[in-house]
């Protein structure tokens, strides 16, 4: 999943839009209909299901996008920066429901951002500084030290 | 602002019309559009627009839509009138007959668009152009293109916007022309890397190329084939 959410949304259509990876894997149509209202309703989202994309806010653009992922059962994820476009409701909305997946729903979460305080629930941590890996360890091993050194001190 | 963000006219109505498979509807039309080009009496003229009525009666389409979309030609109606009552006034039926053309002819498309939702249409011309498909144009790209230019245009609309305000707000004046450029480079920037990130997507949801299933499937029917076949006779028998 992606930073804009803008540019992840191709139909027009909500429902349709979720669709859309469906179609590439071949899923029959009736199928599909069970699957995308059990994803819309996991985030939340049903009552979005007929809306036209273009007339979302940027966190229900977002959820879609987080939809038509989710819908296609994936076994990992991988987010790059999903929250840095959104205001901080929405942030934590969408954080919370990282974890929810992680944890409940049993999801690898490969989670890209520059918010120190999103790796809190992290089993593993890699730090990225100047182009090379500052660190790259598990979550228990890190330290203010660390952090310091990599010019990410809170 | 808010009508730029939707596309097409299609309301949802219990119509045969809007039972119908696009696919025979676009052909319909391209028969009916044939037909009305060709029509030259105005006795033809008057039967072939019966006919058409009844298809927006079958339709379920209200004359009040119809005005509307009728509205924006209005003008050019009353030009090309005018121009051939200034210049060539024996010729004048003809000038009536060109306008009723016209009007017969964003009839036929209203009934198209009232009756039909964008993702049929689409859907409709992604099968349709199937056989070219031999000379290895891939259609499922070219629906898949349709689709993302009609999801985008009221974006681009705001992008547009916010850059020009954002402009207007450090630079002054958008009319100068090398504001203009500025404009111009900043959209085309914003839309390239759009782009780049839609590609981006669209890879992540496993798109190939290829059409494996449809989420919204057309599938055609006795009742299709036969409407288009009636449709067909009675065009023969107006002309």
């Amino acid at each position: 999943m992606f930073q804009n959410p803008e540019d992840q949304l191709i139909y027009s259509i909500v429902e349709e839009d979720i669709a859309f990876g469906l179609e590439n894997l071949g899923i029959e149509t009736r199928r599909m209909r069970s699957m995308i209202t059990r994803v819309m309703k996991e985030l939340g989202i049903e009552n979005l299901a007929k809306k036209n994309v273009n007339m979302l806010s940027l966190g229900q653009k977002q959820l879609v996008a987080l939809a038509g992922i989710l819908v296609m059962s994936p076994e990992y994820i991988v987010f790059d920066e999903p929250t840095t476009m959104l205001d901080s409701k929405n942030k934590k909305n969408i954080m919370e429901i990282i974890r929810k997946l992680n944890k409940k729903g049993k999801i690898g979460v490969i989670l890209i951002t520059n918010i120190i305080e999103d790796t809190k629930d992290s089993e593993k941590v890699i730090i990225l500084n100047k182009g090379k890996i500052a660190f790259d360890d598990k979550k228990s091993k890190l330290n203010k030290h660390i952090l310091r050194k990599a010019g990410l001190d809170v | 602002m808010f009508r730029k963000l939707t596309f097409g006219q299609y309301v949802f109505r219990n119509s045969i019309m809007h039972k119908l498979d696009p696919r025979i509807k676009i052909i319909s039309v391209a028969v009916l559009s044939s037909a009305a080009f060709i029509i030259d009496s105005y006795s033809r003229m008057a039967v072939f627009s019966l006919f058409l009525l009844l298809l927006i009666v079958l339709s379920r389409l209200k004359f009040s839509f119809l005005l509307r979309n009728l509205r924006p030609f209005f003008f050019i109606f009353f030009f090309i009138l005018l121009m051939y009552i200034i210049f060539s006034r024996n010729d004048l039926n003809r000038g009536i007959l060109t306008i009723w053309r016209f009007i017969l002819f964003i009839a036929i498309a209203s009934i198209l668009t009232f009756t039909t939702t964008i993702t049929n249409l689409i859907t409709a011309i992604e099968r349709l152009l199937k056989p070219l498909e031999t000379i290895r144009i891939n259609t499922r790209n070219f629906s898949l293109l349709i689709a993302l230019t009609i999801r985008f245009i009221p974006a681009l609309f705001l992008y547009a916007d916010r850059i020009r305000d954002a402009q207007s707000a450090r630079l002054g004046n958008i009319k100068k022309l090398r504001n203009v450029k500025v404009f111009v480079i900043k959209l085309l920037d914003r839309i390239f890397s759009s782009a780049s990130a839609v590609s981006d997507a669209l890879v992540s949801r496993n798109y190939n190329g290829a059409r494996v299933s449809y989420f919204n499937p057309i599938r055609l029917r006795v009742k299709d084939y036969l409407s288009l076949v009636i449709l067909i006779i009675v065009v023969l028998l107006i002309i």
